[in-house]
C-alpha cells in the first residue's frame, strides 16, 4: 500500500528535481535510488499481514506483490538504460521522467486493484502518461505520429473499458471483484447484460495486451516513440496489462468460462498466426520486435485462457523471461540505433566479428526470445504450453508450439546475420560499445532458464 | 558420478578453451575429448552387464513440476557413448592438419555438441532428454552456418527448421505424456507406466516418430540431409552423420516403442514400408551419383533406412543388430567422410571422373579406404556384416517380401561403393590426381583406429552383445506381441 503512496511522491519528487538547473544532472540517480528503496520495502510486504487498503480498493497480495516487484525491476532497469535518451530535450528531461514514474504507479494499480474503479484509474494513470511519452519526440513526424494514433486508439479502447465496467455494474451491483465473483458463482443464469459487459472489457483488455485483431497501433507507436519509451511499453506496461487481464478473469469469470474461452481461443490463434508471420517479412529491427510482442501476447494470453492450476505461475515466468529478453533486445537497439533512424536487419552484419562480446549477449537474448533451452524463453514457453494443455486446450497448445517455429525462423535470421560477414560499403561504428543492462539481461535469461523453480515456487 | 562426469567434462573443456591462444586451442580440445572416451572406457570396465540402469545420478531439479536432473547407464546408453566419445577425438584430429577459422569457437563448439550428445544418450527424465536434444542442435547450428561452405546460409536453415519442427512437436507430446503419467513425473520409469487406448498412442506416436524420422532421417522426411551434409565442413558432416543421427534411432528404441508400445504395433507396417522405400530409393540415387560426398551422404540414407526397419521389428535381433549396426554405421561413415576430405583437399574436386589411379600414389590411403570400404558394404568378418545380417533375418521375421527387397541394398551398396573405388583409386591418374601425395601422421592416426575397430569388432563382437542383451529384453519386455 505505501509502495503505492511512495512511487507517487517519487514522481513529485522527480518532477522538482528537473526543474532545477543544478540538480537536474542527478534526476536519473535519485529515481534509480527511490525505486531500488521502494522495491526492498516492497518485498519487506511479502509476508503479508494486512492485503487490504483503502476501503478493499486494492489488495496487496502475493500475486500483487510479485508483480509490484517485477515492474519496479524492470522500470529500474529501464531507467538505467535512459541516460542521454531525452537529450533531445534536455530541459525537459524532469518531466518526462516525471511522467515515466507516474506510469509505474499506473501500473502497480493495475496488478493489485480489487475493485473495477481501481483498475480503470490505473489503466488511464498509465495510459495518459504514454500518450505524452510517446510524443515527447516534439519534432519528429514518426513521433507524433505514434502518440496521435495511440491516444486516438487508445481512448476508443477505454471507452470499451468503461462501457463493460458499467455493464458488469448493471449486472451485479458492484465493482468490488470478489462480489462480482460471488454473484457470478451464485446465479444460475447470467443476463446478456453481463455477457455484454463481458465482452466489452475483454476488448478493452485485448486492446492494452495488443492481441490480434486490436494490435493496429501496435507497429506504429513502438517504431515512431523514442527507443527508451518503446523498451518501456514494450516491458513495463505489457506486463502490468497482462497481470491485471489475468487477475479480473481469474478472481470473477472462471465460472463462466464456457462463455468466452472460445473467443480468447479464437483470439491467441490469430495473434499468434498474425504476428508470428508478420514479424517474417520485417526488415527492421524495432518494428520486427514489435511484431514478436505480439507473438508473445499470443502465449501470454494462454495463460489466461487455462486460468488454473499453475497459470498464474507460468503468467509470473513468462512475464520475466520476456521483460528481460525484451529489455536485452532493446538495450542492443539502444546501443547501435540513432533514435529516430531506422536499424535494420542488413546493418547487423558484421557485429559478431567487430563487437564479438555484443554479438553472443544478443544471441542468447535471441535464443530466449526463440524459445531455445536453457534459456528462460525455453521454460517461460514450455511452462504455459503445459498448464495450457492440462486444462484441456490441446489444440491451441499445439497451434502455439508450431507457430513458434516461425518465430524461431526470423530471430535466427537475426543471429545469421550477426555472424555473417558485414555489407559491402556500410560504415557502422559498433567498436568497442557495451552495455550492462544488456549483459545483466543475458545472465538473468540463463540463470532463469536453468533455475526456474526460484520463481515458479512464488505463486504456487 | 561416472555420468555428470560424462557430461561436466566436455562442458568445462570447451569452457577451458577460451583461456587459450593459438595451436594449443585444437590440441586441448583433442586431449579433454580423449580423457572423455578414456573415462567411457573406464565406465564400460565397471558395467555390470545385467543391470539396467547404473551409475545413476540424480538431482532434484524443478522438483514442483516433477523434473529431475537424473542421468543413468544401460548397455544401449553405454554403447552409444563409446560411439560419441570414440568418435569426438578422432573429428578433432582429423581438423590437424586443416586450417579452420575462429578455432575457439570452432572447438568450443564441437566439445559442446559432444557434451549435448552424451547427455541426449544418458538422460532418463524425459524434460531433461529434451533439454539435451535441443541443446545439441545449437552447435550444429553454428558450425554448418559460419563453416559451412557454398550457400551455407538456406541450406542452414533448412536443416534447423525441419528438426526444430520435429522436436517441437515431440515436446508437445512429451507434455501431454508428462500429464498422464500416474505420479506427474518425468521420469522415464512413470514414462514406462502410463497406459494409454490405442487412438491416443496413435497419434502420440506419429508425433515422436515423425521428430526421431526428421533426425535419422527416413523417407519422406530426409529432404534436408544430401545438401546438408554436403555443404558442410568436414567435422561438421562428421557430427551429423556419425553421431547426431543416431539420436534419432536411440530415441526411437528408448523413448517410443516402451512407451506407446500398441501404437507402434499398430503402424509398424506404415514405418517399415516407408524405411524400405528410402533404402531402394537412396541406393538408387546413390549409384547414379558422380560427386563423392553426396553419394555417401545418400548412401547413409539407405543404411539408416535398414536400421529403422530392423527396430520395427519389435525382435531381438531386430534390436540387437540395431544398435550393432548403429555403431558400425557411425564408425564407417566418419572414415568415409574424412577420405572424401583426404581427397578433396588434396584434388580440389568430389567429382570422381576427374580422379582415378590414387593407388599407386598413395598406397597407405587406399588400403585403409579400402577396409573402412568394406565395413560399409557389409562384408562379411567386417563390422557391418553382423548388424546388416541380424537387421535382414529380423525383417525377415517381419516380411519376407520387405526383406528380399532389402537384402537388394547389400548389392547395390556393394556397386556404388566399389564403382566408387573403382573410379578414384584404380585406373590412370588424372590431372588432379597426378601429384597426390600419401597420408600425414595425423590422417593416418585418425584412419588406422578407424580400420582396426572395423576389424576388430568384426571378428569379436561378442564383448558388445553382452553389453546390450540386457537393455534389449528390457525395451522388447514392455512389448507384448
Amino acid at each position: 500500500m505505501n509502495v503505492l503512496i511512495l512511487i507517487s511522491c517519487l514522481g513529485l519528487l522527480s518532477l522538482f528535481v528537473g526543474l532545477s538547473d543544478s540538480l537536474r544532472k542527478y534526476s536519473l540517480q535519485v529515481i534509480v535510488a527511490g525505486i531500488a528503496a521502494i522495491f526492498v520495502l516492497n518485498v519487506l510486504n511479502w509476508p503479508l499481514e494486512n492485503t487490504r487498503f483503502y476501503s478493499d480498493m486494492v489488495n496487496f497480495d502475493h500475486y500483487a506483490v510479485a508483480f509490484t516487484g517485477l515492474i519496479l525491476f524492470v522500470s529500474a532497469l529501464v531507467f538505467m538504460l535512459s541516460k542521454d535518451q531525452f537529450s533531445f530535450d534536455e530541459k525537459s528531461t524532469g518531466d518526462y521522467y516525471g511522467i515515466m514514474v507516474f506510469t509505474i504507479a499506473g501500473a502497480i494499480m493495475m496488478v493489485s486493484y480489487s475493485n473495477l474503479a481501481m483498475l480503470f484509474i490505473g489503466i488511464e494513470a498509465l495510459s495518459v502518461s504514454l500518450y505524452t511519452l510517446a510524443g515527447s519526440r516534439k519534432t519528429d513526424h514518426g513521433s507524433n505520429e505514434a502518440a496521435l494514433k495511440y491516444f486516438i486508439l487508445g481512448a476508443f479502447a477505454t471507452g470499451f473499458l468503461l462501457f463493460g465496467i458499467t455493464m458488469i455494474y448493471g449486472a451485479s451491483g458492484s465493482f468490488n471483484l470478489l462480489e462480482i465473483a460471488a454473484y457470478v458463482n451464485g446465479t444460475a443464469d447470467l443476463p446478456y447484460l453481463f455477457y455484454a459487459g463481458l465482452l466489452m472489457l475483454m476488448v478493452g483488455l485485448l486492446f492494452k495486451v495488443s492481441a490480434v485483431p486490436f494490435h493496429f497501433w501496435a507497429p506504429d507507436v513502438y517504431e515512431g516513440s523514442p527507443n527508451i519509451v518503446t523498451s518501456f511499453m514494450a516491458t513495463v506496461v505489457k506486463i502490468a496489462a497482462f497481470a491485471a487481464f489475468y487477475r479480473m478473469f481469474s478472481t470473477c469469470f472462471g465460472a463462466a468460462s464456457e462463455h468466452w474461452s472460445l473467443i480468447l481461443s479464437g483470439v491467441i490463434v490469430l495473434t499468434l498466426v498474425v504476428g508470428n508471420f508478420s514479424a517474417l517479412t520485417q526488415t527492421g529491427l524495432k518494428r520486427l520486435l514489435a511484431y514478436s510482442g505480439i507473438a508473445n501476447a499470443g502465449f501470454m494470453l494462454l495463460s489466461i485462457l487455462a486460468l488454473k492450476g499453475d497459470a498464474q505461475s507460468a503468467l509470473f515466468y513468462y512475464s520475466i523471461a520476456y521483460a528481460t529478453a525484451s529489455l536485452g533486445a532493446f538495450s542492443v537497439l539502444i546501443l547501435l540505433s540513432e533514435d529516430g533512424k531506422i536499424l535494420s536487419i542488413d546493418q547487423l552484419r558484421g557485429l559478431g566479428k567487430k563487437n564479438p562480446v555484443v554479438a553472443v549477449l544478443f544471441t542468447i537474448i535471441l535464443l530466449s526470445l526463440a524459445g531455445i533451452p536453457p534459456t528462460a524463453g525455453f521454460f517461460a514457453k514450455y511452462f504455459i504450453v503445459s498448464t495450457a494443455i492440462a486444462n484441456g486446450y490441446l489444440v491451441v497448445s499445439l497451434i502455439a508450439i508450431l507457430t513458434s517455429l516461425v518465430g524461431i525462423y526470423y530471430y535466427f535470421k537475426i543471429i545469421a546475420a550477426l555472424f555473417s560477414a558485414p555489407q559491402e560499403g556500410s560504415e557502422n561504428t559498433f567498436g568497442e560499445k557495451k552495455s550492462y543492462i544488456l549483459i545483466l539481461c543475458a545472465a538473468i535469461t540463463i540463470a532463469a532458464g536453468i533455475l526456474p523453480e526460484l520463481i515458479i515456487g512464488l505463486l504456487r | 558420478m561416472m555420468t555428470l562426469l560424462l557430461i561436466v567434462l566436455p562442458l568445462l573443456g570447451a569452457l577451458s578453451l577460451f583461456v587459450m591462444k593459438g595451436d594449443s586451442i585444437k590440441k586441448a580440445a583433442f586431449v579433454i575429448s580423449l580423457v572423455t572416451f578414456v573415462l567411457a572406457l573406464v565406465a564400460w570396465m565397471q558395467f555390470d552387464a545385467t543391470n539396467v540402469s547404473q551409475f545413476v545420478f540424480k538431482q532434484a531439479w524443478i522438483p514442483s513440476l516433477g523434473i529431475e536432473f537424473s542421468v543413468d547407464m544401460d548397455g544401449l546408453s553405454l554403447l552409444m557413448v563409446l560411439l560419441t566419445t570414440f568418435l569426438t577425438p578422432l573429428i578433432i584430429l582429423s581438423t590437424f592438419d586443416r586450417e579452420y577459422k575462429n578455432p575457439l569457437a570452432f572447438y568450443a563448439l564441437i566439445l559442446t555438441m559432444e557434451m549435448a550428445l552424451i547427455g541426449v544418450f544418458i538422460a532418463r527424465d524425459a524434460f531433461l532428454f529434451y533439454i539435451f536434444w535441443e541443446l545439441a542442435l545449437i552447435p550444429i547450428y553454428f558450425i554448418s552456418l559460419l563453416w559451412g561452405g557454398e550457400n551455407a546460409r538456406p541450406i542452414t536453415f533448412k536443416f534447423f527448421l525441419y528438426t526444430l519442427a520435429g522436436s517441437l512437436l515431440m515436446l508437445f507430446a512429451i507434455i501431454f505424456l508428462y500429464l498422464q503419467t500416474p505420479d506427474h513425473s518425468f521420469a522415464i520409469e512413470s514414462f514406462y507406466k502410463i497406459t494409454l487406448s490405442a487412438e491416443t498412442q496413435c497419434w502420440v506416436f506419429w508425433m515422436l516418430f515423425i521428430a526421431f524420422a526428421i533426425k535419422i532421417p527416413v523417407f519422406p522426411f530426409h529432404t534436408w540431409q544430401p545438401a546438408t551434409y554436403h555443404m558442410n565442413s568436414t567435422p561438421g558432416t562428421m557430427l551429423l552423420s556419425g553421431i547426431m543421427l543416431k539420436m534419432g534411432i536411440f530415441g526411437l528404441i528408448r523413448w517410443l516403442l516402451p512407451v506407446v508400445p500398441q501404437g507402434c504395433i499398430d503402424n509398424a507396417d506404415y514405418v517399415v514400408i516407408l524405411a524400405t522405400i528410402g533404402i531402394v530409393y537412396a541406393s538408387a540415387i546413390a549409384i547414379i551419383q558422380k560427386d563423392f560426398k553426396k553419394l555417401l551422404a545418400y548412401s547413409s540414407i539407405a543404411h539408416v533406412g535398414l536400421i529403422t526397419a530392423g527396430v520395427f521389428s519389435f525382435t531381438d535381433n531386430g534390436l540387437r543388430g540395431a544398435s550393432i549396426q548403429m555403431l558400425a554405421h557411425g564408425v564407417n561413415v566418419v572414415g568415409l567422410f574424412f577420405v572424401a576430405d583426404i581427397l578433396f583437399n588434396r584434388t580440389k574436386t568430389f567429382e570422381m571422373k576427374d580422379m582415378g589411379g590414387i593407388r599407386t600414389k598413395a598406397p597407405w590411403f587406399a588400403t585403409l579406404f579400402l577396409i573402412i570400404l568394406l565395413g560399409s558394404v557389409a562384408l562379411p568378418l567386417t563390422n557391418g556384416f553382423i548388424g546388416e545380417f541380424l537387421l535382414l533375418n529380423s525383417i525377415y521375421e517381419y516380411s519376407n517380401v520387405i526383406a528380399a527387397v532389402c537384402g537388394l541394398t547389400i548389392i547395390l551398396g556393394a556397386v556404388y561403393m566399389l564403382m566408387a573405388y573403382q573410379k578414384t583409386m584404380l585406373g590412370e591418374t588424372s590431372a588432379a590426381t597426378k601429384d597426390f601425395t600419401d597420408l600425414t601422421f595425423n590422417e593416418k592416426a585418425v584412419l588406422i583406429p578407424i580400420a582396426i575397430v572395423i576389424i576388430v569388432t568384426g571378428l569379436y563382437p561378442m564383448p558388445l552383445f553382452n553389453l546390450i542383451e540386457p537393455s534389449v529384453q528390457n525395451i522388447l519386455s514392455f512389448i507384448n506381441i
